[in-house]
């Protein structure tokens, strides 16, 4: 199988179990059993089999990590589809007018490669609360500058190519210029930084959770559930090795999903 | 450079060679913490990391006796009140700091003074400030003036460290904060932040030379790391286990678990002046009844923790065994929601920190969760959830936990922060309580205090600000060869402690 295929799988089945949570999970993520606490893999009860164990709550650890995946994609999803809009916009602005508006916005992109993403982090979750959306808002506010840089140095080489000029002197103006004839030479290649960004937003949103800045509990993240479990590392494995799992899987999934829409569409590769 | 050190290093070891007397073995301690000290200037502090390393440097006015809490002399030997508002402490003859200076009276007199300079901002403020003057009236007597009769002052002093008057009077704060110099066991040698101190026993201590001659303090955050560390022998000693832990540490032959119940109280507050719908006292008590203390002491802490009726455990000054409590009682928790216009379910916002065990957090939602009581957890990082709690304007949500020790075993201490009026801890205001406790904390005599402190429990009792949950009991992991008591109030002396054979 190639090894995109084998990712677009991966992917596949991650977003199936988000989608398709409630029906999927055997039983509810937040039903709390503090007897049936921190019991191993494949522990049989009156309620049914805990398959992946249970965590320090007694909560089902199968369930939670279903569920877990609608957080973990809506958050990767989102938070790629916003700063890749914002990062390509402002690339494609200061690529295709250069001079001072170029050296304004690229000066402000590095302003912004410098700020530390963990204090903008939580001084956004100070101001504005933690929650799913917010979350979605940090990564996408510090994850766009990466956008910005490959959509300006493609619409540097694109805007003095013929059909560009072309167009120019048949009178179309800069916003139809740049969204019908520079766009479709930056696109690929800003998607193919968004696939690979995928997995790097799955890992943050876990960084988030992880210091309780994220998703909130008792709503189950695979950082949050990967953040519980670093505790019982000697005393109950399974607590962080599950949701680390679906973490690498789904990683992997997305960057070789990425190398193959890169080698696909990257005119460089081609 | 190298090549100096390498020469040193060989002439070192011909003269160690020379001397073919029994090698000296120093004992060396490695303690983990759960941080890194704030500050090392003891009127600056704010932490129990920084309290777990500069007591081992300073010595205190007064100190408890470690097995039976009873107030006894160190830096004064005896005192006296000489009227409801003036005391007199005898200082201790023969005393010096780690410079070879002595320590008078002239220096325990500075290091309440400087807490009480509005300008030095010490957040010990709030605990001395009935003092109205602290002067040395010769060089072995203090005294201290009160501006009413305080009957905490004593219990106060047990936390009040003894600085050179000199030495931080040359020295810049954060000098002082990173060189502290005191009369203690201990000496700092290096302290490299965010990582390890490292003390060494202080030979000329005047309760004689400590046991143990090196102690490393190291900043370990995570727990698990903490665990690993006291399994591999890296650490003799490690503070902050969970319940979690303390079977692990129970099955390993090489360690042994040091645990006992302190005077930490943990507790539901809540916030009862704000836009909140625990207004209502009815709700407030349908909380109160929907969770079973109980069972959350014996299976999420594994028993290490005692459920407790009042904000106070027994040992605290002001404790009344007649406070009833709350019995678990869901029905009657979905009846009082019923009658409070919440039949159909609540919503409630749980403000926190990571700070926090967010087991208990969650587990506690799970339990509100179960009467209908729908439980929205806001976590902050614990700067601002600090902020939050303490506005002025009671807008940081419903329902917060928290652990309280003052360090004192008094109600004042407790229940004065967590619920007068005005205290920023408090999100309740009530005349009848603020008069109790007022009226508890200008009287030296303990039958007044007893009378009065217990009509204010039985305030909080009825009007429920908040909900006591249980005493907690400190668990610590320690090296079979280290001897140690843990004490109510956590203190960390490590003159007390001996290591190995």
């Amino acid at each position: 199988m190639p090894s995109g295929t084998l990712g677009a799988a991966i992917l596949a089945s991650a977003l199936i179990a988000a989608l398709g949570a409630p029906y999927l999970a055997p039983q509810s993520p937040f039903a709390q059993d503090l007897i049936m606490r921190l019991r191993p893999p494949a522990t049989h009860a009156p309620g049914g089999t805990y398959w992946l164990g249970t965590d320090g709550l007694g909560r089902d650890v199968l369930s939670r990590l279903v569920f877990g995946a609608r957080a973990s994609l809506i958050v990767a999803g989102l938070a790629v589809v916003f700063s890749g809009a914002l990062g390509t916009a402002v690339g494609m602005v200061a690529g295709y007018y250069r001079g001072r508006i170029g050296a304004v916005l690229m000066r402000f992109v590095d302003t912004v490669l410098s700020i530390p993403f963990l204090l903008l982090a939580i001084a956004v979750v100070a101001v504005l609360g933690p929650s799913l959306l917010n979350t979605v808002l940090v990564l996408g506010l510090t994850r766009w500058p990466r956008y910005a840089r490959v959509a300006f140095g493609q619409t540097l080489a694109t805007r003095t190519r013929e059909f560009v000029e072309a167009a120019r002197a048949l009178g179309s103006r800069d916003g139809r210029l740049m969204r019908r004839h520079v766009l479709p030479d930056v696109l690929p290649s800003a998607v193919v930084v968004a696939t690979l960004e995928i997995g790097l937003m799955i890992v943050f949103e876990a960084a988030l959770s992880f210091l309780g800045l994220g998703v909130q509990p008792p709503v189950p993240s695979w950082g949050s559930m990967l953040a519980d479990g670093r505790n019982y590392l000697a005393t109950a494995w399974w607590l962080a090795t599950f949701p680390g799992l679906a973490i690498m899987l789904t990683v992997l999934g997305a960057n070789l999903v990425g190398d193959a829409v890169r080698d696909r569409l990257d005119p460089r590769v081609r | 450079m190298k090549r100096i050190a390498l020469l040193l290093v060989c002439f070192w070891l011909a003269l160690a060679g020379a001397h073919a007397g029994p090698a000296f073995t120093a004992t060396a301690l490695t303690i983990d913490l759960q941080g890194d000290p704030a500050t090392l200037d003891p009127a600056k502090q704010y932490d129990t990391n920084s309290y777990d390393v500069y007591r081992n440097i300073y010595d205190n006015l007064l100190r408890r006796n470690p097995a039976t809490s009873a107030i006894e002399g160190e830096v004064a030997t005896s005192w006296k009140a000489v009227s409801p508002t003036v005391w007199r402490f005898s200082i201790r003859q023969g005393l010096m700091f780690q410079d070879g200076t002595p320590l008078t009276a002239a220096d325990a007199a500075w290091s309440i003074t400087r807490i009480l300079d509005r300008q030095f901002n010490s957040p010990q403020y709030g605990n001395f400030n009935t003092i109205t003057s602290a002067t040395a009236t010769d060089p072995q007597t203090l005294t201290i003036e009160t501006a009413r009769p305080y009957p905490v002052l004593l219990a106060q002093l047990v936390n009040l460290s003894i600085v050179s008057a000199k030495y931080v009077q040359a020295h810049d704060e954060p000098d002082v904060a990173a060189h502290p110099m005191g009369s203690g066991a201990y000496r700092l040698v290096t302290w490299l932040r965010g990582d390890h101190a490292a003390l060494a026993a202080n030979p000329r201590f005047w309760r004689g030379r400590p046991r143990i001659d090196e102690v490393t303090f190291r900043a370990v955050p995570e727990d698990a790391t903490r665990v690993a560390d006291l399994q591999s022998g890296r650490a003799q000693l490690a503070l902050g286990l969970t319940s979690d832990d303390a079977a692990t540490i129970k099955a390993n032959p090489k360690l042994q678990l040091l645990s006992g119940p302190t005077e930490r109280v943990a507790y539901l507050a809540f916030n009862t002046l704000g836009p909140s719908p625990l207004r209502d006292a009815r709700v407030r008590e349908a909380v109160a009844d929907a969770i079973d203390t109980r069972a959350l002491a014996q299976s999420l802490l594994g028993g290490y923790a005692r459920p407790v009726r009042e904000f106070l455990t027994s040992a605290h000054v002001g404790y009344d065994k007649a406070i009833a409590g709350y019995k678990y009682d869901p029905a009657s928790s979905k009846r009082l929601l019923a009658e409070s216009g919440h039949a159909g379910g609540l919503t409630l916002v749980f403000t926190t920190s990571p700070t926090y065990d967010q087991r208990i957090v969650q587990a506690l939602q799970g339990q509100l969760a179960q009467v209908g009581i729908n439980v929205k957890i806001q976590s902050y990082d614990f700067g601002t959830y600090l902020q939050k709690i303490q506005s002025p304007q009671h807008d940081w949500g419903d329902l917060r936990f928290g652990q309280w020790s003052c360090a004192c075993l008094d109600a004042d201490g407790v229940i004065y922060p967590l619920f007068h009026t005005g205290s920023i801890w408090s999100s309740f205001s009530d005349p009848a309580f603020d008069r109790a406790v007022d009226a508890a904390r200008s009287t030296l005599d303990a039958a007044t205090r007893s009378q009065n402190y217990a009509a204010a429990l039985q305030v909080l009792q009825k009007d429920i600000p908040g909900l006591p949950l249980w005493q907690v009991i400190a668990l610590y992991g320690a090296d079979r060869g280290l001897r140690w008591r843990p004490t109510p109030d956590e203190q960390l002396f490590v003159f007390d402690m001996t290591l190995g054979g």
